[in-house]
């Protein structure tokens, strides 16, 4: 899938992967590489960014880790965060049902 | 990772936030060597793109809580001053370092209210290009110029009144200004960090009606004088001090005016 698509929804994806609880940079990438099938294999690099604006914005906390002798940044959602994500989901589901109903 | 740090620099990230993105991303190169994290330019100059507006926001709410913060110290300085029984009596050269000192709180109170109230009222209002988010650190940088200002005059104060006032007076009026002065002094390091990471452009004027700059002057002067009227019981000292903000007023929007953005 072409990075443009994900325009607008990589935010709302992001923050979705960290629902079930804290993740690092490669876990988050790597989440949304198998809950897509593949389709969302973003340039790796581009997402870092993104993490730390959402962790700026409030919607993300983060905290060192060590893992296998390397210091690790893990990410969880915050309570404004997770608020963003119902809200998020919500509104794609909406639109998404709207969508198929105009296709059909 | 070199490639990565110095183009960092070069797009203004420097320091702990450089040092942990190189972490993250080397940490991620462990995880999957072959990662195709892309080219160190791109990465930071995203990373530049995506910080430049949370940063500004926050760096503007911090800002305006420390000169918040900067304007209880001076409150508290003011009620102490009462309760010491009001200004003592004090010689020409004792008494013109307290006018300065005067002088510098009343003008660095408002450039730091007016700068600071324009930059969060841009934020609030939503910052769409480089140029505004560098109008909102123009904004901030002068608003917090203000608050050291203020600070700057309390302390002149406080260093000309001290053989004449009780010692827990001078204890108290120095040490209302350290919260301030660190406050002041963190949000100035983060409007660093939020300016090195802005694009350099021309920050986007925002021109306020002729007819609005008239009307927030004229209830300027109204507040001061009504205000100063009756704290002072004396309508004639209220209109002085009304005449005095007026020329205050304009002199500020003449010589700040273009700089924070609101003239042409």
């Amino acid at each position: 899938m072409r990075a443009e698509s994900l325009k607008g929804h990589l935010d709302g994806l992001v923050l979705a992967t960290l629902r079930d609880g804290p993740a690092h940079g490669y876990a988050v990438i790597e989440a949304l590489k198998e809950r897509s099938e593949g389709a969302f294999d973003l340039a790796e690099g581009t997402v870092y960014p993104v993490l730390h604006r959402l962790e700026a914005e409030g919607l993300l906390s983060s905290t060192w880790s060590a893992a296998a002798g390397r210091r690790r940044r893990v990410y969880r959602l915050t309570r404004r965060g997770r608020a963003v994500v119902a809200q998020r989901r919500e509104e794609w589901r909406r639109f998404a049902h709207a969508v198929e109903a105009v296709w059909v | 990772m070199r490639d990565l740090h110095a183009e960092l620099a070069r797009v203004g990230i420097r320091g702990r936030l450089a040092r942990r993105i190189e972490v993250e991303l080397a940490d991620h190169l462990a995880c999957d060597p072959a990662a195709q994290l892309g080219q160190p330019r791109v990465i930071a100059e995203r990373f530049a793109e995506e910080l430049r507006l949370p940063t500004t926001r926050r760096t503007t709410f911090h800002a305006f809580a420390a000169l918040a913060l900067t304007a209880l110290s001076l409150g508290v300085a003011l009620r102490s001053t009462q309760i010491t029984g009001g200004w003592p009596a004090v010689s020409a050269t004792r008494g013109w370092l307290v006018s300065l000192g005067g002088l510098a709180i009343v003008f660095g109170v408002q450039v730091a209210l007016v700068a600071g109230s324009l930059a969060l009222w841009r934020v609030l209002r939503g910052t769409a290009t480089d140029g505004d988010l560098r109008l909102v650190q123009r904004r901030v940088g002068l608003a917090l110029a203000g608050g050291g200002v203020v600070l700057v005059g309390q302390a002149v104060q406080a260093a000309a009144l001290q053989p004449l006032q009780p010692r827990w007076w001078i204890l108290v009026a120095l040490s209302a200004l350290v919260v301030p002065a660190l406050t002041l002094g963190g949000a100035a390091y983060e409007l660093r960090g939020a300016v090195s990471i802005t694009a350099a452009v021309p920050p986007a004027h925002r021109v306020f009606p002729r007819p609005l700059v008239l009307a927030l002057g004229a209830g300027a002067v109204a507040v001061v004088c009504v205000g100063s009227a009756f704290a002072e019981h004396s309508w004639n000292e209220g209109l002085t001090r009304g005449a005095i903000e007026a020329v205050a007023f304009a002199g500020c929007f003449a010589a700040l005016g273009r700089y924070v953005g609101i003239r042409r």
